[in-house]
């Protein structure tokens, strides 16, 4: 593979996940719903894209429709379900919401598995529509896809660095760090924590398709937690409830996982190093955990004083990223 | 007079045990009103049942002609019936400013994500954190974030934040439980000064100096029922009171 591939894919991927990281952000960051389901919801958005708009595969519903239709329809049909989940789940808090989304995400992905019909079973679909081609293909389609997916990246940030300075973002971290408390100034709490999850649930569907387009394959096994498990790693890495961190987490993650991958070592160790990959990344956490609990960029970096004012994106980054810096150099000196 | 809020027969039971039997009060807003008694007495449940974090099991409670007892506490609050809280915590994450800005604004995400509420609201809110701060000398802690605030002036954070939202009757649980005694007159004066602005008032309290103090008018707790209600000086002067309050034999 030459270099540009290289950095073309884990650029790419890099963004995937940035775009998601986000999003766990903003309902389990701000607004403290541990949500395990990712790869559920993930998986919704996922295959209602690729049977909207996949031609040339014999399964009952294939319209083939253009892909910013099945985006829009991905999108909403994420929602949708995400609304359907969210009504009996949000009743419960913290851990049993956990397992119950958790739960949610292995029923939908034996859903992809059973119903063949629809799903193509275990086989999947390959050859996939790419969203958004402008009749591109092969390299140059990969060459817009990153463009696409940072594009989207940008939108994500924008748009929840908005949230996070409104009133909507003050109520979700109210709800979070003392909900009584919330209730007794009028919060709707369990409107607010179904907003927010339909609210990702529909982001999700809008990014699963640009993920797709990166695989190039649809089949149940890409949903397994793992894909859930990745984008918190990302989080707790970048810092939960900043609003950098998550696109740090990310970029780090996935640079480390890849370049792991990269190592070069002779076939008879390459079994070994496959296993060494999940061994890494504990090891990355359990580091950051005791060095730096609050993830690359902190919570209280992010909002604090600058809360008040209008500020830039570019001053709220470096403000955001001055006590990792002196945290780095004390760490250095010792 | 008539009464602002007014409790008919109010019961509460938790299992096998009665934490609220059979109360009525009337409370008019042209008074500070307090509600005493000791440890047990039922006094938070009280508040529970009225502000809707607690069910009551049978009787009616009427603020402004509605019935409260049903509702839910975010509809109650919206309503003008706001508490505060025994141990104040606040929103620990967050600073003294963000605290007062959670109040009184809209929290519908396609709202926010629009931005269809106009800078006049945010101006708004911002003006009126800084006027409610600044009659208690509180503009200087803006930007603390309310986990590293000493209890006294979180408690006042707290009471400041409630009113945001604008309340009518404010039910205060246990102002001046950990503030210290030099702070206790500030509170006071604080209270009184909420309570001319034209919110009504009821108050739990513990120390009773302080009580007899503020309040104009008091109700005794014990064991879930209403056993006295009078003036400070009709309380402070009661041999019923003093035995179950006090602990007092004579």
């Amino acid at each position: 593979m030459s270099n540009w591939s290289f950095w073309l894919n884990v650029l790419t991927l890099m963004g995937v996940y940035s775009a998601l990281t986000m999003v766990l952000n903003v309902e389990a960051g701000w607004g403290g719903m541990w949500d395990l389901g990712i790869a559920g919801l993930f998986a919704v958005g996922s295959y209602t894209y690729t049977i909207l708009t996949i031609t040339g595969f014999e399964v009952s519903i294939a319209p083939g429709w253009p892909s910013w239709t099945g985006i829009l329809a991905a999108m909403a049909m994420t929602g949708i379900v995400a609304f359907l989940v969210g009504l009996p789940s949000l009743r419960a808090r913290r851990e049993y919401f956990l397992i119950i989304t958790f739960a949610f995400a292995e029923v939908f992905r034996q859903l992809a598995i059973n119903w063949g019909d629809i799903t193509n079973g275990t086989v999947g679909f390959n050859t996939l529509t790419k969203p958004l081609s402008f009749g591109l293909t092969g390299d140059d389609y990969r060459n817009l896809l990153l463009g696409l997916t940072w594009v989207i990246v940008i939108l994500v940030f924008v748009l929840t660095r908005r949230l996070s300075r409104s009133s909507y973002g003050r109520a979700l971290r109210a709800m979070r760090d003392n909900e009584p408390a919330a209730v007794s100034l009028g919060i709707r709490v369990s409107r607010l924590r179904l907003q927010t999850f339909v609210f990702a649930g529909v982001l999700m569907g809008g990014i699963a398709p640009f993920y797709l387009a990166w695989l190039d394959i649809v089949q149940p096994h890409v949903f397994e937690s793992q894909l859930t498990f990745t984008v918190w790693t990302a989080l707790v890495l970048g810092g939960i409830g900043s609003r950098f961190g998550p696109v740090m987490g990310a970029v780090a993650l996935i640079l480390f996982t890849e370049l792991i991958e990269r190592i070069d070592v002779p076939l008879s160790l390459r079994q070994l190093l496959v296993a060494v990959h999940p061994l890494a990344i504990g090891l990355l956490l359990v580091l950051l955990l005791r060095f730096r609990p609050q993830g690359i960029i902190s919570e209280n970096k992010t909002f604090g004083a600058r809360s008040r004012a209008e500020i830039s994106i570019l001053g709220d980054f470096t403000a955001s990223f001055s006590d990792f810096k002196t945290a780095l150099g004390r760490l250095l000196r010792r | 007079m008539s009464a602002l809020l007014s409790a008919r027969d109010v019961h509460k039971a938790f299992g096998g045990n009665t934490a609220v039997d059979g109360m009525s009060l009337d409370l008019h807003p042209d008074h500070i009103t307090a509600l005493i008694g000791p440890n047990g007495a039922g006094k938070t449940t009280f508040f529970n049942t009225v502000t809707g974090y607690e069910r009551a099991d049978s009787g009616s409670i009427v603020f402004d002609d509605k019935e409260l007892i049903g509702l839910q506490p975010w509809r109650i609050s919206r309503l003008g019936v706001v508490r505060t809280f025994q141990t104040p915590v606040g929103f620990p994450s967050m600073t003294v400013w963000e605290n007062m800005q959670v109040a009184g604004a809209s929290h519908s995400v396609l709202r926010n994500m629009l931005g269809r509420r106009g800078k006049n609201e945010e101006g708004e809110l911002s003006a009126r954190t800084d006027e409610i701060l600044s009659d208690l000398g509180l503009e200087g802690i803006l930007d603390t974030p309310v986990d590293e605030l000493p209890a006294g002036e979180r408690k006042l954070m707290e009471i400041s934040r409630q009113l945001m939202s604008r309340p009518r009757l404010l039910l205060l649980d246990e102002p001046a439980a950990g503030v210290n005694p030099s702070s206790i007159g500030l509170l006071s004066n604080l209270i009184r000064s909420i309570h001319q602005s034209g919110v009504a008032l009821m108050i739990i309290d513990h120390n009773l100096s302080f009580v007899l103090d503020v309040a104009d008018y008091i109700h005794v707790l014990a064991e879930g029922r209403l056993i006295a209600e009078g003036t400070p000086d009709e309380i402070a002067s009661s041999t019923l009171v003093r035995q179950v309050y006090m602990g007092v034999d004579e």
